[in-house]
């Protein structure tokens, strides 16, 4: 057995070169705090909003979520959008409205899901007055009359119906697809592309006043969310992945039928959103790092909550958790992938 | 029953002040150099401040403290040089040839058996702390241990050879 004594370890390791400064500690948590504050902002006017209001009842819990975009959870007691679903009519991928470096990715993006109900739901990383942050608006919703659903639909089919074969091609980086029957078809070829895309993301630019039924723009609010783990930058085995993660958080998603995500070694449940909250908060108490990944536009945790957590040996691997909202139509979308 | 939560700005402090110099040298057993463990430290503790509301209490504060430190360690590895050098930099501690291969060998050790080494032996932290600080069970930790004791005798017999 080799001898180990705090004195022979003191020998081998480097000598402190520092000395104690509590006031840099707390200036850097200060730092900490104001890199967080972008996201608290939203949910603590949301709570203002609710405590001011609390005689209003109904209004109140609207008034929570109008107007602002969160990332994350929803405040509490802010009401789910309703139905839990919903057919979609239309989807758009692409540039924000006056965005024209449309085919970079990751610039400016814009993604729009309209479905049969009225619900007109998107989110901008540009133009985001009513953001959750200054890069991202979060999921925000409005409402269409069916005459504004037939409006938006009919005009995209009036300039790329799904066959067109004049006008420009749709290029790398835009997606735009709509309902033909029981299925959406992409569409490859527009007329007037640019206008098309000017009217797809800024419809309150065009639309009638007959076509809005709640044409204020509120935060959308999901009744369930989808949580996944994988392994960064090589899959990792789930159940060590759960190993490494807050004891309470991996006995939530054991608990949880689990399925794998495409190829990508990446683990997702479902969750209501009561459970995405425990499992959160379980995973906020684990003294893990909070959204380490991204790219230049940001940390990813600017776009969804993120953990990443550290896998012990020196190969730089990582956990990520995250948690994504799930859509009228039933599917979930990347909120961080431009 | 109403269950503790949260850790005093005072306790954080205090702790700070009185294992400053512990924390600081065996972050630079994760990190390489004292200055980028000190950063380290700097970031952990800044991070025990930011998110002291939420320790449980289910262990001693300096394990929670450590985990995080450690943390803040491995992230500065991962963004920077991922090397542990600190066998070079301890040449320069006053004693250039004195326990050299205990060096070599603890710079060859897993990472996680090498923190695990330094939270025992030199943080004196116990099991239980331990593996609160490294996130890992009990028993693991006294695995890791024997494995890390096992690895460092058989490589030291390998440097004297």
């Amino acid at each position: 057995m080799t001898t180990l004594g705090r004195a022979r370890l003191d020998r081998v390791l480097p000598s402190t070169t520092g000395s104690p400064d509590w006031d840099d500690v707390m200036s850097r948590s200060r730092e900490h705090s104001g890199r967080g504050r972008r996201r608290l902002v939203a949910l603590a006017a949301a709570a203002v909003l609710l405590v001011a209001g609390t005689a209003s009842a109904f209004g109140t819990v609207r008034d929570i979520v109008r107007g602002v975009g969160f990332v994350g959870l929803p405040p509490l007691g802010a009401p789910p959008s309703a139905a839990e679903r919903g057919e979609l009519v239309l989807f758009y991928w692409g540039p924000a409205a006056g965005n024209s470096d449309y085919g970079r990715y990751g610039v400016g993006k814009s993604r729009m899901w309209v479905y049969a109900d009225g619900r007109l739901i998107f989110l901008r990383e540009a133009a985001i007055p009513e953001g959750a942050n200054p890069l991202f608006t979060g999921f925000l919703e409005q409402r269409l009359t069916p005459e504004g659903v037939e409006l938006m639909r009919s005009d995209v089919a009036s300039r790329g119906a799904p066959g067109h074969d004049q006008g420009e091609p749709v290029p790398f980086g835009m997606q735009i697809e709509i309902r033909d029957g029981d299925r959406l078809v992409r569409i490859h070829r527009a007329s007037n592309l640019a206008a098309l895309v000017e009217r797809l993301t800024n419809p309150a630019s065009w639309l009638p006043a007959s076509a809005w039924e709640v044409p204020e723009i509120r935060a959308y609010v999901p009744s369930r969310y989808v949580v996944c783990y994988g392994g960064r930058p090589q899959p990792i085995e789930p159940t060590r992945m759960l190993s490494l993660l807050p004891a309470p958080a991996a006995d939530l998603l054991r608990a949880k039928e689990q399925k794998e995500q495409g190829s990508g070694g990446f683990y997702c449940s479902d969750a209501t959103t009561e459970e995405a909250r425990a499992i959160a908060e379980a995973l906020d108490d684990g003294g893990a790092e909070q959204g380490v990944s991204g790219d230049d536009r940001g940390p990813a945790r600017a776009f969804r909550p993120e953990w990443t957590f550290q896998v012990p040996g020196q190969g730089g691997e990582t956990v990520g958790v995250f948690f994504e909202p799930y859509l009228p139509h039933g599917e979930w979308t990347c909120s961080p992938c431009g | 029953m109403i269950q503790r939560r949260g850790a005093s700005l005072e306790a954080l402090e205090a702790l700070y002040r009185s294992r400053f110099d512990v924390f600081v040298r065996v972050a630079a057993s994760v990190t390489g150099d004292s200055e980028r463990a000190c950063d380290a430290v700097q970031e952990g503790f800044a991070t025990a401040v930011q998110k002291r509301r939420s320790f449980r209490h289910d262990g001693p504060l300096e394990a929670w403290v450590w985990r995080i430190v450690l943390n803040a360690a491995r992230s500065d590895v991962r963004r920077a040089v991922p090397a542990v050098a600190y066998d070079e930099a301890a040449a320069t501690n006053g004693h250039p040839e004195r326990d050299a291969e205990l060096r070599v060998a603890l710079a060859r050790l897993p990472e996680r058996q090498r923190t695990a080494i330094f939270l025992r032996y030199y943080a004196d932290l116990d099991y239980a702390a331990i593996g609160q600080a490294l996130g890992i069970r009990m028993g693991t930790v006294s695995a890791t241990l024997n494995a890390a004791h096992a690895a460092l005798h058989m490589q030291m017999e390998e440097v004297r050879a």
